[in-house]
């Protein structure tokens, strides 16, 4: 069976890469060889981990586990180098039972990149709208109007909840449609707090990675007021692939502190890696954070230096 | 409880014209254009650039190059484990260009490894730090008042995690105040 699917394959451009249920790699196709040449020597019997790295390595063995587990495709993205790729993981079924998994991968021009961006840009108007429509709703008598009104609001629901489907398959994070989640909730919180939750959340992660993770933060510090559960997200999200790099580092801090005066002060939450990883590796999901950052009217940057290590800052608005 | 601008421009100008002593002008130069943010109009510290040939910063991307360098040269000082001397220049940066991420991006690198650094010389936290100077000496080390607050609170029993706890401060800060009292004698923690 795979030599026959070796025959078609060998012609397609995208790479693909079929694997056993063991999860080890039994075929790449030329296309693969040409743009991921870690190890592909190794084929057929290495481990599918090996072919990819960093944070591409985790996306890879987390969706071809969900493939099996669910016997459904996975979507997902993944980087090499400079390169992103669109990826789905399909299981191989044979009479009944589940034989191998496949990827496949495809090439992402930067219109990906692109259309986030977009997404983000029709959040705010699209939460504009609703609030006016709302406003509009809430003060017509007439019946004509309001039943007008009440489709326009229905309207804005399915193109809300069509732009966040289009951003969850893109991203791989689920939907925030207006009928599957609460609408986003912007209040007053404490930064702090929210470190040592998120920490306390990684913890025994990166215990058994072997990772000292330390939140260096003072008790009291000017309250934020962006999308808690978001921000929470992204800093699961960088403490993650921090983690699943190969090696991880072996020292995180996590703090945040307050930089700048008056109306320029701001606060940044950083991530201080330092000690074994390799601090000149990209990380596959960094387009995805800069756009949660964004989202977040935040600016992320940081720095690396091959032995010191590497920061990365959140720099957030305050409250008021 | 901070020093006043006059104070501070006096210690600007000061640390300027040591560093540029020791050959170090770009962080001479550091030192100086924050007096020149203070007080536009400062003559003093306008003089001291352009004798240094580097003229007063008019030209917003030489003055954000310039910045780079520095930072490039102080993670450079870090990594060869001139930590202590990196941090300083590194503060100062970033207290001219608040603004400028990735310069704060490697103040905080420098600020990680000095806070393990500090942690690990405090026992991960363990260490119980005591006054080794009588109270009537201490009035003659001219302590700054952040440094004072935290020596206040020294009292040979209360372990330094302790301490970061009941000051409210920026653990780091903590840290690197009993590091700084540590090195002058002032204070120490036992191992």
């Amino acid at each position: 069976m795979i030599g026959a699917e070796r025959t078609l394959l060998s012609f397609l451009d995208a790479p693909v890469v079929v694997g056993d249920p063991d999860g080890c790699a039994v075929y790449v196709n030329p296309a693969f060889e040409a743009r991921f040449t870690r190890a592909v020597e190794g084929v057929p019997g290495i481990p599918l981990a090996e072919l990819f790295e960093g944070g591409a390595r985790e996306a890879v063995l987390r969706a071809v586990v969900s493939a099996c587990r669910q016997g459904e495709s996975v979507r997902f993205r993944l980087r090499e180098g400079s390169v992103g790729f669109s990826a789905v993981a399909s299981p191989i079924e044979a009479q009944g039972e589940q034989v191998g998994v496949v990827i496949l991968l495809k090439e992402e021009v930067e219109g990906v990149e692109r259309i986030l961006t977009l997404h983000r840009q029709m959040e705010q108007p699209l939460d504009d709208l609703a609030h006016a429509l709302d406003g509009l709703h809430e003060q017509l008598r007439d019946a004509r109007p309001r039943a007008l009104a009440d489709d326009a609001l229905r309207a804005l629901g399915r193109v809300r909840k069509a732009a966040d489907e289009v951003h969850g398959v893109l991203t791989g994070a689920p939907g925030r449609s207006a009928e599957a989640a609460p609408a986003r909730v912007v209040r007053r919180f404490d930064a702090g707090a929210l470190l040592h939750r998120v920490a306390g959340r990684m913890a025994r992660a990166f215990e058994a990675g072997q990772t000292r993770l330390e939140v260096v933060a003072k008790p009291a510090l000017p309250p934020l007021a962006c999308d808690e559960h978001r921000l929470e997200a992204l800093l699961q999200r960088l403490l993650e692939a921090r983690l699943a790099q190969q090696p991880p580092p072996a020292h995180v801090l996590l703090g945040a502190r307050l930089i700048g005066t008056g109306s320029a002060s701001a606060l940044v939450i950083s991530l201080c890696e330092m000690g074994r990883a390799d601090f000149g590796a990209r990380f596959a999901d960094a387009p995805v954070a800069r756009e949660e950052a964004a989202a977040l009217a935040a600016e992320l940057r940081g720095v690396a230096h091959p032995r010191l290590g590497r920061a990365t800052l959140l720099r957030l608005r305050l409250a008021g | 409880m901070s020093e006043s601008v006059q104070e501070q421009i006096a210690r600007l100008l000061a640390e300027g014209l040591e560093l540029f002593g020791e050959d170090k002008i770009e962080q001479a130069a550091i030192r100086w254009r924050e007096v020149l943010s203070l007080d536009p109009s400062h003559r003093e510290a306008q003089d001291y650039l352009e004798s240094a040939g580097l003229g007063v910063p008019s030209d917003p991307t030489a003055a954000t190059a310039a910045v780079q360098t520095l930072c490039a040269q102080a993670l450079e000082q870090a990594a060869a484990g001139e930590l202590d001397e990196a941090l300083p220049v590194l503060r100062s940066a970033t207290e001219t260009v608040p603004e400028d991420l990735e310069l704060q991006a490697a103040f905080e690198l420098v600020r990680g490894h000095l806070y393990a650094r500090y942690r690990e010389r405090a026992r991960h936290g363990a260490g119980r730090p005591r006054v080794r100077v009588a109270a009537e000496r201490l009035l003659r080390f001219n302590l700054p008042p952040d440094a004072g607050f935290v020596l206040s609170m020294v009292d040979g029993h209360t372990r330094v995690d302790e301490l970061v706890t009941v000051s409210g401060m920026d653990p780091f800060d903590v840290l690197h105040l009993l590091g700084r009292l540590e090195a002058a004698g002032i204070v120490e923690i036992d191992t």
